[in-house]
Order: C-alpha cells, then sequence, then structure tokens
C-alpha cells in the first residue's frame, strides 16, 4: 500500500513537470506506436529536406541542422526551449535529435498541437533502449496568435 | 530480502552490460587499428529490445531490411515504410505563387542489416536513403 502511495506521487511530481509545460503536455504520454506504417512523401527544397504534417514540416537544413517549419516561418531545433526528465531547461544541439527520422501525430487534448517525436542522432541505438527520445510540440497559430513550440526529453511508451 | 534480490540482479544487469560495453569498445579500436570488422561497418545497433518492443520501436516505424537472413536473430519481420522523395520548387507568375513538385527518388527501408553477433544485430542507412536525404552516413 505504502510503495503505490510514494508511486502515484512520484507519477504526479514527474508528469506535472511536464504538464507545467502547457503545449508539449498535450502530447504526452509519447509513443512511437502512435503512427501506422503508411506510405508518404517526403520533400526537398532550397532551405532542406523535410517531411509535412497537418502543414507543419520537421526535417533537417542544407547544413543537417534540425527545424520546424509552419507557414512562412522556420526554427531551429537548437533555439528550442527543451526540458529533461527532471524538469530542467536544457538545450539540444542542432544536429542531436534525427527529426528526418521522427514520427508526428495529432495531440489526442488540442487539435491544433501537433506532436513531433524524434529519436536522438548519432551511433549506437541512438536511445531505443533507453526508451527516451526528443518531444516537439507545435501549436499552430488560431485567429492570429503566435507559434509555439516547446520540448522536451521524455520516456516512451 | 526480495530488495536484496533485486539489488543483486540490478548489479549484476550493470556488470553484463558494462562487459558488453567494453567488448564493444575493444571491437572498435580493433577494427580502426585495420583489424577485422566484426560489425561489418555498421554505425548502430540493437539488443533484444528490438523484438521485446518491435511495434513501438523507432527503427522498426521507420524501415528494417536483413541483408541476410542469417542476421535475424530475433525472428522478427522486416518492415517496410515506403517514402516517395519530392523535389519542391517555387513558381512565381506575378501575384501567384505555385509549388510545383517532381519525384526524384523512393526508398522503403532506411536500415540495413550487416551483421549479428551474440544477443546484437548491427545496422547501416540504406545507401538510397542516405543519397535521397543528403544524410551522412552515421547520424
Amino acid at each position: 500500500m505504502k510503495r503505490v502511495l510514494l508511486l502515484a506521487v512520484w507519477v504526479f511530481f514527474i508528469s506535472n513537470r511536464v504538464i507545467a509545460q502547457n503545449v508539449v503536455g498535450k502530447c504526452v504520454p509519447a509513443s512511437f506506436g502512435y503512427t501506422a506504417p503508411t506510405d508518404r512523401e517526403s520533400f526537398s527544397d532550397n532551405f532542406g529536406d523535410y517531411f509535412e504534417f497537418k502543414n507543419v514540416r520537421y526535417g533537417v537544413n542544407t547544413q543537417g541542422e534540425g527545424y520546424i517549419g509552419v507557414g512562412e516561418e522556420n526554427l531551429m531545433v537548437a533555439k528550442i526551449p527543451f526540458r529533461d526528465l527532471k524538469g530542467a531547461r536544457v538545450s539540444l544541439g542542432p544536429d542531436e535529435l534525427a527529426i528526418g527520422r521522427a514520427v508526428a501525430y495529432g495531440s489526442r487534448y488540442d487539435r491544433s498541437v501537433v506532436c513531433i517525436l524524434s529519436p536522438f542522432s548519432g551511433l549506437g541505438s541512438s536511445g531505443s533502449f533507453q526508451g527516451t527520445a526528443g518531444l516537439i510540440a507545435v501549436q499552430k497559430p488560431h485567429g492570429g496568435g503566435r507559434l509555439k513550440v516547446e520540448g522536451a526529453i521524455v520516456k516512451v511508451r | 530480502m526480495r530488495l536484496l534480490k533485486s539489488r543483486r540482479k540490478g548489479l549484476a544487469l550493470q556488470f553484463s552490460e558494462a562487459e558488453g560495453k567494453d567488448m564493444a569498445y575493444r571491437a572498435a579500436r580493433h577494427a580502426m587499428a585495420g583489424g577485422h570488422d566484426y560489425s561489418n561497418g555498421a554505425y548502430f545497433w540493437d539488443g533484444w529490445d528490438i523484438k521485446t518492443n518491435y511495434s513501438r520501436h523507432p527503427k522498426v516505424k521507420v524501415g528494417i531490411r536483413f541483408s541476410d537472413p542469417a542476421h535475424n536473430i530475433f525472428g522478427i519481420e522486416e518492415s517496410t515504410v515506403l517514402v516517395v522523395k519530392m523535389k519542391k520548387v517555387k513558381e512565381t507568375q506575378g501575384a501567384k505563387t505555385t509549388y510545383a513538385k517532381t519525384e526524384i527518388g523512393r526508398y522503403d527501408h532506411v536500415y540495413v542489416s550487416t551483421a549479428a553477433h551474440g544477443g546484437t544485430v548491427f545496422w547501416k542507412f540504406n545507401p538510397e536513403y542516405v543519397r535521397l536525404e543528403r544524410k551522412s552516413e552515421y547520424i
């Protein structure tokens, strides 16, 4: 009983740290399993190579730096504020996420939010056996609002 | 008692992981010193989690293929996700802007196996993926 209570308190605090971020909280729990393996199109233009999901672009520019794009706006991954597993602020390097191999899905809680779940880049198993990944939540502007982008390093299901 | 048992199990796991890592480093140093590369040119690897977490594994989600059936030590299925690569060009005629799309190629898997040893499968990128997505071979 005591153990269950402790676990509940722990889960409450950990999940609150992610949910404290307004937008990225709408993308948890995160899982690579949400997307079905369907055929898709990848685009290449003067800015870089990217995929598109509900008018949100995600990919790498010609220098190999990850970015998110909506409309005319492009935001580099290195500029996105991330929270780590403990809720502390971190910034990721421009090529730390393998965003070209990310999956995208819509938030269950908010139709205007697109979630991009990306494995880490680099050699080895890219964090898959630790079960962690980079999650980027994009809230598209509506009614003249601003584009909101938040990131978190999350445990994936 | 149970706590002691799980602590012992954790330590054993830590020890075996450290041993595996040590072996991987030794193998990498051996290959870089001009010796035999047991991974056969791999940059990536996976252990048992690719079987136990198959439907939610990031590599499976982008496509895996075994170049040799002997590499399939976990008895998992290959996965394919067809990606059609399009070149997008902006065309402006007066005040009207349109985008023309032209197909430049396609690939249906990102990872291709190179070897398998013990409980590890080794992978490299599909060369077609590297070419079309303008990737380096290891990032």
